[in-house]
């Protein structure tokens, strides 16, 4: 029997037959557990260092939030952006291309430094070939997915891809998930938003999704929708 | 869930017998909210069951290519399905080694007819693990949780698998079956090679199918050959199996079975009652007289009765030589389906001949291994894109749209190409690709490991 729960042990990441002394876990299974929690706290309040944007050559600006805080306490502010903070999006990233892509923090910061790298070149290239323009991506500290409907009109583009740190569980730290929509207004509803998620090494691989996300982001181009109503 | 559905079909060309059975496969769409959608293999059904037929043979006893394919040609009829209606299976030369000199010749013969996607297979490791998930013993190891072998016992060999879980750990065919010893035309017995030295060793003397001496040596000889399969099982601690008995190779040992099925035409007539143990003019129902005996003293459980037997392998050719690609695979202007393409692993081994590129690639790659590996693939098939041949790349790693993406870049405009992720094969294997299915997210894919005849190096 122990090559059977073995057997189910390798078929999913979660926490199976880790064994219990008395009616408490084992040790190395709490401390196990306990890592994986205090990694998930910290993922979602700890920040996106400047040297990781370094890297990545993003600029960045933020949302109406001041710290990790404000942002957990309004989601509100955290999809909204200051008037200066329009103007300076304004003259420094791209006006009316086709896609604008951009990076947010989200619920977890490492996850920008573990999937971008191997997202932003997929992305840009393989739209590019295609003759389609990709405004210059930027990141957008303490961001939620609905700061699509402010950039989205602000900067005119045609499809709007958020990629933005998911809710960490115990498994991983790192996953993302990539919100796109067509034309994103702040009258749209949630279900205009076609969604990538579970993007991370232990779920689907960065390379492919963003691989995925040019398809998705070529049929909403052609049939000038997203979400519920795009066909793929 | 979408669903759709294919017809497939499973033809066995066996020493004895020839027949097939039409299945629908179901495929299924899984698409949600932020999932990416997955193609999954969601039923099979079989829909007919031809009759079963004895081998045409011409005079020389090879298998007589045309009067095969006149047999499926009538069995598609009554079926009720034409050729271009089936999109996938395979058709499958079993059996005695003699009998499959012309195997090729035969298989090309019947797959001009058979249809669009019918694939040609063949080697007694493949003929091992179909019959095995034929008779379901796959099933049985996964809902069990125990190691299950499947025995398929035919007219020229005896086909063992193991599954473990689900997956098939080992297999390996033994010259044992219930037409080694037959009639002739001209009513003498004909003893195959591979027993004459056993017949000689235990005294076995057969002279006709009639006089009572040969009846206790046929007798005698099938009792023998059944200890054979007991202790190919692994259930006997010496090890005294004949080297001509052994078509490919042994079990290691590794595993022990605790549940056995049988299968194949001889396993049909251990459910078979008949007063006539001649029958069908062999030692077939002796043997499985014999076998059925011998399974007492196995010290495991034993099911000898599963549904139809002797359909165990042609079910299995026809439901589960096909698999599906990953979901998110990559292509653009190349003609499917492709038959045939010989797989290689290395790049350095890519020449001006159309193959498929198989490399299992790194799990969740970056970047740059995936945009470098694009590079290597189109520089090394530098001599292919000159012949304007559509390039083929397989993964087993999901990351096919990445890379043909990265690939596509690299190709003269126009160029046929497609990638695709999720399939494991290897040098040597030959692979077919259908038409993509579920709104082109993926295609149905067979891998082959051909192998005629010939013991495995």
């Amino acid at each position: 029997m122990g090559d059977y729960y073995d057997s189910l042990r390798s078929a999913t990441p979660a926490r199976l037959e880790i064994g219990r002394a008395g009616s408490r876990y084992k040790t190395k299974a709490y401390l196990d557990f306990r890592a994986a929690h205090a990694a998930a706290n910290d993922a979602v309040m700890s920040e996106v260092s400047e040297e990781t944007l370094d890297e990545l050559g993003l600029f960045e600006v933020r949302t109406k939030c001041h710290d990790k805080y404000e942002m957990l306490t309004r989601p509100d502010y955290g999809r909204l952006f200051e008037a200066k903070t329009k103007d300076f999006l304004l003259k420094n990233a791209t006006y009316g291309a086709d896609v604008q892509i951009y990076c947010g923090d989200g619920l977890s910061a490492p996850s920008i430094k573990a999937n971008i790298p191997n997202m932003l070149p997929i992305l840009h290239l393989a739209l590019e070939e295609e003759g389609i323009s990709v405004g210059k991506p930027f990141f957008v500290r303490y961001c939620r997915v609905n700061t699509a409907r402010e950039i989205g009109p602000l900067l005119n583009a045609k499809v709007v891809c958020v990629l933005i740190g998911e809710r960490p569980g115990l498994l991983t730290d790192e996953s993302m998930s990539a919100y796109i929509a067509y034309k994103p207004h702040p009258e749209m509803s949630e279900s205009d938003y076609t969604v990538i998620s579970n993007i991370s090494r232990f779920g689907m691989p960065p390379v492919e999704a963003a691989a995925y996300a040019v398809d998705v982001i070529k049929a909403m181009l052609k049939q000038k929708c997203s979400g519920y109503k795009l066909k793929l | 869930m979408k669903t759709e559905s294919m017809l497939s079909a499973g033809i066995d060309i066996g020493t004895t017998t020839t027949h097939l059975v039409i299945s629908r496969i179901g495929i299924g769409v899984t698409e949600g909210f932020g999932t990416v959608p997955s193609v999954h293999i969601t039923s099979k059904k079989v829909l007919y069951k031809s009759d079963v037929v004895f081998t045409p043979l011409l005079s020389d006893g090879k298998i007589d290519a045309r009067a095969v394919t006149a047999i499926i040609k009538e069995q598609y009829k009554k079926a009720g399905v034409t050729p271009d209606e089936l999109k996938c299976g395979a058709v499958i030369v079993t059996g005695e080694s003699a009998c499959r000199e012309n195997a090729s010749e035969v298989i090309s013969s019947v797959s001009e007819f058979a249809g669009d996607f019918i694939a040609a297979q063949a080697g007694s490791e493949l003929e091992s693990y179909l019959s095995g998930k034929g008779a379901g013993a796959d099933v049985i190891s996964e809902n069990e949780g125990k190691c299950t072998a499947n025995v398929d016992i035919g007219g020229g060999t005896t086909n063992i698998s193991v599954f473990v879980n689900g997956s098939c750990v080992e297999t390996c065919c033994l010259n044992i079956g219930g037409r080694l010893v037959r009639k002739n035309n001209d009513d003498g017995i004909f003893i195959s090679s591979s027993l004459l030295n056993l017949c000689r060793a235990n005294d076995i003397n057969i002279k006709s199918f009639d006089d009572a001496d040969s009846i206790n040596s046929i007798r005698k000889l099938c009792s023998i050959l059944a200890s054979k399969i007991k202790e190919a099982l692994g259930f006997c601690k010496e090890k005294t199996i004949e080297a001509e008995l052994i078509t490919d190779n042994l079990l290691s040992g590794k595993y022990i079975p605790e549940i056995i099925t049988f299968s194949g035409g001889v396993s049909e007539c251990m459910q078979e009652k008949t007063d006539n143990p001649f029958k069908y003019g062999d030692i077939g129902v002796i043997l499985a007289d014999e076998i059925k005996k011998d399974t007492e003293t196995y010290p495991c459980k034993v099911i000898t009765e599963i549904d139809n037997p002797i359909r165990a392998t042609v079910i299995g050719a026809g439901q589960f030589s096909m698999d599906i690609s990953g979901s998110t695979v990559q292509y653009a202007d190349v003609a499917l389906p492709i038959k045939n393409l010989p797989c290689i692993e290395s790049l350095e081994r890519v020449s001006d001949k159309p193959c498929a590129i198989c490399i299992r690639g790194e799990k969740s790659p970056s970047f740059k291994y995936v945009d470098e590996l694009a590079e290597k693939i189109a520089s090394a098939c530098k001599n292919l894109i000159n012949n304007n041949i559509p390039l083929v790349v397989i993964l087993k790693e999901d990351f096919s749209k990445a890379l043909g993406q990265c690939l596509h870049r690299r190709l003269p405009t126009r160029y046929p190409f497609i990638c695709l992720d999720g399939i494991e094969c290897k040098s040597d294997d030959y692979i077919d690709i259908g038409e993509p299915i579920a709104g082109n997210k993926a295609v149905p894919v067979v891998v082959k490991t051909l192998v005629f005849g010939g013991k495995k190096k």
